[in-house]
């Protein structure tokens, strides 16, 4: 029925060696972390599908060579009702509706997705009919690792670069950094960058030993990136007026660093599974 | 290297290949990503050649297994490697995890059809 060794070929091989670009869009206007209310369709019609709908806030839709795309193929059925499709970007009715413009990573493509009827082949069917929820939540773990490694990633060139303008800059007669109003506040931050990391790797350690991670993997992305916005922010302080324009690096690190608490998950969102973890 | 990049001890607990990983990320970070920030972010894209070249360096696709042409990376090394892209340009390092997982994540299940055979 399936050709799954070509399907292999043409996605996964290609986006594995870093040829082709993936998306992941799941998102839509009304239905973000509740994927249970999700609007996009995918109408059988002979050898393939017909899928219908828009989605929101897809990191990549537009650079991407291929995207996965989730729509119900089971109105009755639920979550189960819910399909992974690999669609090729160039494929005739997946349209880029608008591009968004944002506060911050301006340089990565944010879109909004349209279909109308697009049609997909049966081979575009990732894992098998009714099995997109359950690959939605199985990407969870490690991609919010990967947020929370982003949101220290974002602290830790915050730190850095403040560290070098306070051992620069005097005041005084001294470098900033002697004072120790401002030594406390990199030593706070340094501090709770090391604390945020940890987070992270050891959500990391336990996906490596093929131990179940969510709740660790939900702490890491909770904690990394809200201190991530208070260390930003502390480092911009330390910088003074320089921090506030856009020739010094923390006015955009600031801007970057706030999307860490919104996106694959927000903060809430993070909370609502550890607490079912608890 | 930072005084507050990823500490001499972390690395010390990394074997050869998982140093060499997260070293070769810091040093595009640097190299690469570091000086450019700023423009790409007015610019509001990042360059093609840019990307190809985080492909070729195994940054994408890294922790898809190796019978499926990844890099079978582990997910500490991953999550480093990532630190240092984002510290170098926190939107290449939104192009990396997204790519990485949920899209290579959720691509790589088309590998369980035969293992799960659903409605």
């Amino acid at each position: 029925m399936y050709d799954n060794e070509d399907q292999k070929q043409r996605f996964l091989k290609p986006m594995a060696m870093g040829e082709m670009i993936g998306a992941f869009a799941l998102t839509e206007p009304g239905a973000g972390s509740d994927a249970s209310n999700l609007k996009t369709k995918a109408v059988k019609v002979d050898g393939g599908w017909k899928i219908s709908g828009s989605k929101q806030f897809i990191s990549n839709g537009s650079i991407a060579g291929n995207t996965v795309v989730f729509a119900v193929t089971d109105p009755a059925s639920g979550k189960k009702g819910i399909t992974a499709f690999a669609v090729p970007t160039n494929t005739e009715g997946y349209v880029v509706s608008r591009l968004e413009d944002k506060l911050g990573i301006k340089a990565s493509d944010t879109a909004a997705l349209s279909f109308d009827e697009m049609f997909v082949p049966d081979d575009a069917v990732i894992g098998g009919l009714g099995m997109g929820y359950k690959i939605a939540l199985s990407t969870l773990e490690s991609g919010r690792i990967g947020i929370g490694a982003q949101s220290v990633g974002i602290a830790m060139e915050a730190v850095n670069r403040a560290l070098e303008y306070a051992r620069e800059r005097k005041a005084f007669d001294m470098p900033i950094f002697e004072l120790q109003a401002v030594q406390f506040r990199l030593v706070d931050a340094a501090t709770r960058l090391e604390a945020a990391r940890q987070m992270v790797l050891h959500a990391a350690r336990l996906k490596n030993a093929g131990l179940p991670c969510i709740r660790e993997a939900c702490m890491a992305k909770l904690f990394a990136s809200e201190v991530a916005e208070t260390i930003v922010s502390e480092c911009l302080q330390v910088l003074g007026g320089y921090g506030y324009l856009h020739d010094y690096e923390l006015e955009r690190l600031h801007r970057d660093v706030r999307i860490c608490k919104i996106y694959e998950g927000t903060s809430d969102i993070q909370k609502i599974i550890i607490a079912r973890n608890l | 290297m930072n005084a507050i990049a990823p500490t001499q001890a972390i690395l010390a607990t990394l074997d050869e290949d998982q140093r060499m990983i997260v070293e070769t990320a810091e040093a595009f970070a640097r190299d690469e990503l570091r000086p450019n920030s700023a423009k790409w972010d007015k610019e509001g894209k990042l360059p093609k050649e840019m990307l190809d070249q985080l492909g070729a360096l195994g940054f994408l696709g890294m922790t898809i297994p190796a019978e499926h042409n990844g890099v079978e990376t582990d997910y500490v090394t991953y999550a480093l490697a990532l630190m240092e892209i984002a510290a170098g340009d926190a939107a290449t390092s939104v192009v990396m995890s997204v790519h990485n997982s949920p899209a290579c994540a959720s691509t790589a299940c088309m590998t369980m059809r035969t293992k799960n055979s659903a409605s």
